[in-house]
């Protein structure tokens, strides 16, 4: 054993400062024979769960501590900044810097670095008191550079009395360090004597370390020697160190990258901490040569080196934890009955609930609970709603949770009282509790739902309830619940973000100071899968392949983005979870404020679960707000007030709804709007609420893999019938057709072949998942199935199906809480088209880019209605229209509004107006002057009231918001004389801009500049009482200012010489094709035609079929599609390869296509980085209403058509039929230029290299040698036997589909310069 | 102080009680170390090696048999440990030294000479 123990420690937890995990530190420490590890992450505890859960399993004691910076005293004369290189910067004055943020040392922290202190937690009160005082340090000062004071640290050391639970290490970083750096011991004894009244409460102890560096300085032996000296001299214990930032020697130059990444400095000698690579977690032998070396500086003797580091075991020893008893692991702790609602029951005594066996919560929740059944069931059902309920109460009961469920129903409340949409998700669904408390609202009872899977006494694990609120309320929605529950029992979430690829690829290439162009487009190249895969994606991608990434000299950049791969980067608010606990919350986290002022924990999800936290998960889910737009909406256009929850006015049973979902036009609709699911919901037609929630549950990775959806469809459609395994097992199957869909009919099955209660059926469910369970469960499961009188065959059937589906099936209670939300978004898009897709516009939920929402709206025969300064609002709003457009749209040469197909809504009554929040670069107070000052009657007049910035109003010009103000209308070219165009107002614009900068140049001369204050008023303490976490952590927030309501608004000055639109310049109207232009690039939107519209006499002479056509066309038939890319997906499918998915629209409707591995070596690349695509492809038809393309090629539009334009038709067939050239021989910088555009327009692969076949264990042997392209593929295989490729589910690589349309015209024909 | 960067031949042994370059060759001259006045560890600039700087493409032509452009990550840290010693020749000539030893191909140079 080795009985050295590393006080000093940080992980990569002390963000872009420490390089390794606590796993590794543990491994390490554990490899080398110690038994007592330390953390002391800087500036939080935030790895501080994770690191104890590693000791526990590799059965060491974790020691538990924070480095925080700390405020100067002023003894040393030193604002900070001793250099790591030794010796001490100039003194430099302690005035704060004014100058904006630079790189190098600015970026520590103002005025140089702070020194630093490190506070060790002796038991569970220093803990405690250690969780508060890094709170306290993060809620005082500013966000992000949390920096304690020497107060803070004596109140939090007295506050425990004399009992000595924290010990504080003076390093070589403190004021100590610094004094002894100078060499001024007098100043380094008056250190130590201000540090001595924190000595009554707490140990404070000087921590020496040498990293043998060259000098006197920090980190030298010198230094360490003569700090020990000072400290022996006044008598102050003395511990060893060694300041570890790194598990391994060899992982030293990850630390150079994260001190530059830090700094924001490029790498350089003068820009990093370290000068040599011995921060690493030295082994006790190595140590104790250390210490030796210190000691022989210092002219002490041998003894004494081995008394320093028998004290720093004896600190070590006294401060171990145990993680259960001292950390609070595992133990629940909900908030006080009283504050989720208001206290016991009136008129039962506390003897009264000891006699009933039962807690003031339980009496209050079952009160709660039988006061709503008589409401939300009829008389008839009130029988088996209240024994259902009993055994609820029970097991809620036995388990203790009475007060998680008070508390999940008084948030509900709080959120209905704003008035926000509120839905439970989850398995919660399936508990008539939850129902009763208004929490879900979905009947358990009726649709069939189980609570075990929910919640089940064999199972210690709080439940989990989710709510799902309004995406545009959240932040509201969490004021209110924090102002409920106050900053000290309640707090947000956190989640660290770590490094992926692309982000480690942009850092690493940042400090070794590569072309900004270069990183960007290397970085792009790859999906967004882990950094420490990037090699291997290098290898198995046909399109990195072929990039030339994968070149020798490339090697370094990636073996150092690997080094990366999981150190946390950022921490930010996780966007769901709130922690609600009692009063004693900030004893077992501390918290910091978020970006938008929120108290925030520093704990992840996983960290506060396993502390028993309570953690409700309150989802923003836009679609929630889309609805209760639309919702508005038809109150506001038609004077209709409509509940979509009530059922009296949307009936579950809708014919209307059902045949909006069963004809797959279900853009825009929660959950069935992917091309996947377009395609399920054609095949399957959905009659009733209760098909769903089967459908939902089929589109899950576990169905689609395990081929459960095509013996349900067979089925369903009365195509085979439906087989059952056993008879018994038909009130379970009946529901989908024989086919295992939900766990609950596992648990079902389970229960219904043992005889064991439903609980423990769960229970054995559960253990399916792995391997391990899965074999004691086949050896409980056989013995009881046979002797209950099954025959062998049926148990071993069982057996296979349940060992095939337990763990991929779908929790029903959950899709039955996702088939709300559906319906209710089909039911708006059926009776309300232009409200709902007014909300899906304005609030964005779905997966498309809002011009293809745009497009669908037409579809319906909804007008578009342009961009109006007059009109648009901050949001997409609804006007009627008249249903045949007056006067014709010919005249303005718009497209006339054809009516939608028959069986589908008519939308032609109304109109989407635009927004103006979707013109780019437009603010939130520029939109809100807009608003406030309209009606304009010209452009002087917008400029003068509602003063936008020159951009926004010249962009508000171009996208034709000003058209109807000037009677602008059709792009002809050629019009009557002296009529005014758009250009002729870009160039008033121009004018205004000019004249508005003399006169205000004018103005700020003869008057004093007003002084800019913004920032808000930091609270003061009254007295001694405390501040509430949630008010300090407001005052931090770095979120804008929210936009001061306009109500006066400043009237027109007519003065003389303000520039007047006198007289037309003559310029020609922008025509169609420029308008479009515009749109794209200042909207996003193509408004006023489609893009695709303008390739169409190519597209026509090649015969493209388009989207409303295919339908029609053959099964089998090769045949061409065109269109704009609105996603491309690699969803996981059953054989483990990866498959892309690509969805074109082309004005018509969506078009979606499949890209096996055979066509993705060469297309892949195109498909990834092209906008506007050529595809071809074998129509298949999967369905009544239902067609897929299995793609063959893909070409760039704009390229075909520059071929096209010179070579023909004959051109462009030549082109798509020629052998995409090979890509191998010319490699080198050309090569890595074609990737980094890989926008490029041809496919960069012909023959995708032949590898050996068998060179992985894992590659499949049916595949062939070449597999398409892709190279040695792995396959993930799943404990129940199936593949899923590495590459599924992971946003692929290039940009987001939604974010890109403003660039789509780039490459565009027909912009007449 | 003058730089030098030039290979010698040390023998080590204990000087002063702790484990050091004893005696060092230099330039034909047998140097016999006196006194260890300074000892640390230090680590090169990495990012200025060959192998890294051609990830700008700049130094890969013409040398790619001088150790490969392919550099490890272990070469990386570079790693040198240095002795300030005080050392005597024949008897009279006295001067201080900055002898390294670089870990990663064990070999000894001269650094610099003090005084």
């Amino acid at each position: 054993m080795d009985p050295f123990v590393h006080l000093h420690v940080a992980s990569g937890y002390s963000l872009k400062y420490g390089a390794s995990s606590p796993q590794q530190l543990v491994e390490r420490a554990v490899d080398a024979g110690m038994d007592t590890l330390a953390l002391t992450d800087r500036d939080g505890v935030y790895g501080a769960v994770r690191f104890a859960k590693a000791c526990m399993r590799g059965g060491i004691r974790p020691v538990l501590g924070v480095d925080l910076a700390l405020e100067p005293s002023g003894l040393t004369g030193l604002t900070g900044r001793t250099g790591p290189k030794g010796g001490a910067a100039p003194a430099r004055a302690g005035s704060s810097r004014s100058s904006p943020a630079r790189g190098g040392s600015y970026r520590d922290a103002a005025g140089g670095v702070p020194p630093r202190v490190t506070l060790l937690a002796g038991s569970k009160a220093g803990w405690a008191a250690l969780c508060r005082l890094v709170s306290a340090t993060h809620l005082r000062g500013e966000r992000g550079t949390p920096v304690a004071t020497f107060d803070l640290i004596r109140e939090h050391c007295a506050s425990l009395g004399s009992h000595h639970d924290l010990v504080v290490l003076l390093g070589a970083a403190s004021e100590l360090g610094q004094a002894v750096a100078l060499r001024r011991d007098d100043l380094a004894r008056e250190v130590l004597a201000h540090w001595r009244p924190v000595a009554d409460s707490a140990d404070v102890v000087v921590e020496v370390m040498s990293h043998r560096v060259c000098g006197h300085g920090p980190g030298s032996s010198p230094h360490a020697a003569r700090m020990a000296g000072v400290a022996a001299a006044a008598g102050f214990e003395v511990v060893l160190s060694n300041a570890v930032r790194y598990a391994d020697r060899s992982d030293a130059p990850t630390i150079d990258i994260l001190d530059s990444v830090r700094r924001l400095v490029p790498l350089d000698l003068r820009h990093l901490d370290r000068v040599n690579a011995e921060g690493f977690m030295k082994s006790g032998k190595e140590m104790a040569d250390i210490a030796d070396e210190i000691c022989r500086f210092a002219g002490l003797e041998q003894r004494e080196a081995d008394r320093m580091l028998a004290r720093t075991r004896a600190v070590a020893d006294r401060c171990a934890v145990d993680p259960r008893a001292d950390l609070g692991l595992g133990e629940v702790h909900l908030p006080e009955l009283d504050i989720t609602s208001g206290g016991a029951p009136a008129g039962l005594g506390s003897r009264d609930l000891a006699a009933m066996g039962a807690s003031p919560g339980d009496v209050v929740l079952r009160d709660r609970c039988e006061a709503a059944i008589g409401r939300l069931y009829p008389a008839d059902q009130h029988q088996v709603a209240s024994s259902r309920l009993a055994d609820e109460l029970g097991v809620i009961g036995t388990l203790g949770y009475a007060s998680y469920f008070l508390t999940v129903a008084d948030v509900v409340d709080l959120i209905r009282d704003v008035g926000a949409r509120v839905a439970a998700r989850g398995s919660g669904a399936g508990s008539v509790v939850n129902y009763l408390l208004g929490i879900s609202g979905v009947d358990p009872i009726r649709y069939g739902l189980v609570m075990e899977r929910f919640l089940s006494p064999l199972r210690q694990a709080l439940p989990d309830i989710d709510i799902d609120v309004e995406s545009a309320r959240r932040t509201e929605i969490y004021e209110r619940i924090l102002d409920r529950y106050s900053g000290t029992r309640c707090a947000c979430v956190s989640m660290m973000d770590t490094y992926r690829v692309r982000h480690a690829i942009r850092d690493v290439g940042a400090a070794l100071g590569m072309p900004p162009g270069e990183i960007d487009s290397i970085a792009k190249a790859f999906p967004h899968i882990r950094a420490k895969d990037a090699r291997v994606a290098l290898r198995e991608l046909p399109e990195l392949r072929a990039s030339g990434l994968g070149e020798e000299r490339l090697d370094v950049l990636f073996q150092l983005v690997e080094r990366l791969d999981g150190l946390p980067r950022h921490i930010a608010v996780h966007p769901c979870g709130v922690l609600l606990s009692d009063a004693t919350l900030l004893d077992r986290t501390p918290v910091e404020a978020s970006f938008l002022g929120f108290p925030m924990s520093q704990f992840d999800k996983d960290d506060v679960e396993d502390l028993g936290l309570l953690k409700l998960d309150v989802l923003g889910i836009r679609m929630q707000s889309a609805m209760a737009h639309a919702v508005d909406e038809v109150r506001r256009v038609d004077g209709l007030e409509i509940d979509i929850d009530d059922e009296g006015q949307a009936p579950r049973d809708d014919p209307a709804t059902f045949a909006l979902i069963q004809s797959a036009k279900t853009l825009g609709c929660f959950q069935i709007e992917s091309p996947g699911q377009r395609e399920l919901v054609g095949k399957f037609a959905p009659e009733t609420f209760d098909d769903i929630i089967i459908d939902i549950s089929l589109f899950r990775p576990g169905p689609v893999k395990s081929d459960m959806v095509n013996p349900f469809l067979r089925a369903r459609q009365g195509w085979s019938e439906p087989e059952y395994l056993h008879p018994d097992l038909v009130p379970a199957l009946a529901q989908t057709c024989g086919v295992v869909v939900f766990h609950e009919q596992v648990i079902e099955m389970i229960a219904t072949l043992t005889g064991c209660t439903l609980a423990e059926a769960d229970e054995a469910r559960r253990a399916l998942g792995d391997r391990e369970g899965k074999s004691s469960t086949k050896i409980w499961f056989f013995p009881r199935v046979l002797a209950r009188g099954y025959p062998i065959a049926v148990a071993q059937r069982c057996w296979e199906v349940l060992e095939a589906f337990a763990s991929f099936g779908f929790c029903k209670a959950h899709a039955a809480a996702f088939a709300l939300p559906t319906y209710q978004s089909a039911w708006l898009k059926t009776h309300h088209p232009a409200a709902f897709l007014a909300g899906v516009l304005t609030h964005d939920p779905g997966m498309y880019p809002k011009r293809l929402i745009l497009d669908d709206a037409r579809q319906f025969g909804i007008a578009v209605l342009p961009l109006d300064v007059n009109a648009s609002d901050d949001v997409y709003r609804v006007e009627k229209v008249g249903v045949y457009d007056e006067p014709p749209p010919e005249v303005l040469g718009r497209a006339p509004r054809s009516a939608p197909p028959p069986g589908l809504p008519d939308g032609r009554a109304y109109g989407i107006r635009l927004s103006l929040a979707d013109v780019s670069g437009i603010s939130d107070a520029e939109v809100a002057r807009i608003m406030a000052a309209r009606p304009f009657h010209s452009l002087t007049d917008l400029w003068q009231r509602a003063r936008p910035s020159r951009p926004v109003a010249e962009r508000l010009v171009l996208a034709g918001g000003l058209d109807t103000i000037y009677g602008i209308g059709s792009p002809v070219p050629v019009r009557r004389r002296g009529t005014v165009t758009r250009r002729d107002l870009l160039l008033q614009v121009s004018e205004l801009d000019r004249w508005s900068r003399a006169t205000d140049r004018a103005v700020r001369a003869s008057s004093p500049r007003r002084a800019r204050s913004v920032g808000r008023a930091a609270p003061v303490s009254a007295g001694a009482a405390p501040l509430d976490p949630h008010e300090l952590a407001a005052v931090q927030s770095k979120a804008p200012l929210p936009v001061e309501p306009v109500t006066a608004v400043q009237l027109t000055l007519d003065l003389d010489d303000i520039p007047a639109l006198t007289e037309a310049s003559g310029l020609p109207e922008m025509s169609g094709a420029e308008r479009v232009r515009a749109e794209l690039e200042i909207l996003g939107l193509d408004v006023s035609s489609h893009v695709v519209d303008f390739y169409a006499p190519m597209l026509d002479s090649l015969r493209i079929t388009w989207a409303r056509d295919l339908l029609r066309r053959r099964s089998r038939s090769e045949l061409l599609v065109a269109g704009v890319k609105v996603a491309t997906q690699t969803p996981p499918i059953r054989s483990g390869r990866r498959v892309v998915f690509l969805t074109l629209d082309d004005g018509t409707g969506p078009v979606d296509a499949t890209f096996f591995e055979d066509a993705q070596g060469p297309y892949a690349a195109t498909v990834f980085h092209s906008w506007l695509l050529v595809v071809r492809g074998e129509l298949r038809r999967t369905g009544p209403k239902g067609v897929s393309l299995r793609a063959t090629g893909c070409w760039e539009l704009p390229a075909l058509y520059t071929i096209w334009q010179q070579g023909g038709v004959a051109g462009v067939h030549d082109a798509m039929s020629a052998v995409p050239r090979g890509f191998g021989a010319d490699s080198g910088e050309s090569a890595l230029h074609a990737a980094a555009e890989s926008h490029s327009s041809r496919p960069v692969m012909a023959k995708p290299p032949t590898f050996g076949s068998g060179t992985t264990p894992v590659e499949e042997s049916e595949a062939g040698p070449t597999a398409g392209g892709m190279g040695r593929r792995r396959v993930l295989v799943h404990p129940s036997g199936f593949k899923q490729s590495p590459y599924a589910d992971i946003r692929p690589a290039g940009d987001d589909p939604k974010t890109v349309p403003r660039r789509l015209w780039h490459r565009s024909p027909g912009s007449a310069g | 102080m003058r730089r030098y960067d030039e290979e010698i031949d040390v023998r080590r042994g204990l000087v002063a009680g702790q484990e050091a370059p004893a005696q060092f060759l230099w330039r034909g001259r047998l140097w016999v170390v006196r006194d260890i006045i300074a000892h640390w560890v230090e680590t090169g600039a990495w990012w200025d090696q060959p192998g890294v700087g051609a990830l700008f493409g700049a130094a890969d032509e013409g040398e790619p048999e001088a150790g490969g452009a392919r550099t490890r990550c272990a070469d990386l840290l570079d790693e040198r440990e240095l002795w300030r010693v005080e050392a005597i020749r024949a008897r009279a000539d006295t001067g201080v030294f900055d002898v390294s030893f670089g870990w990663a191909l064990g070999q000894w140079r001269l650094v610099c000479c003090v005084d």
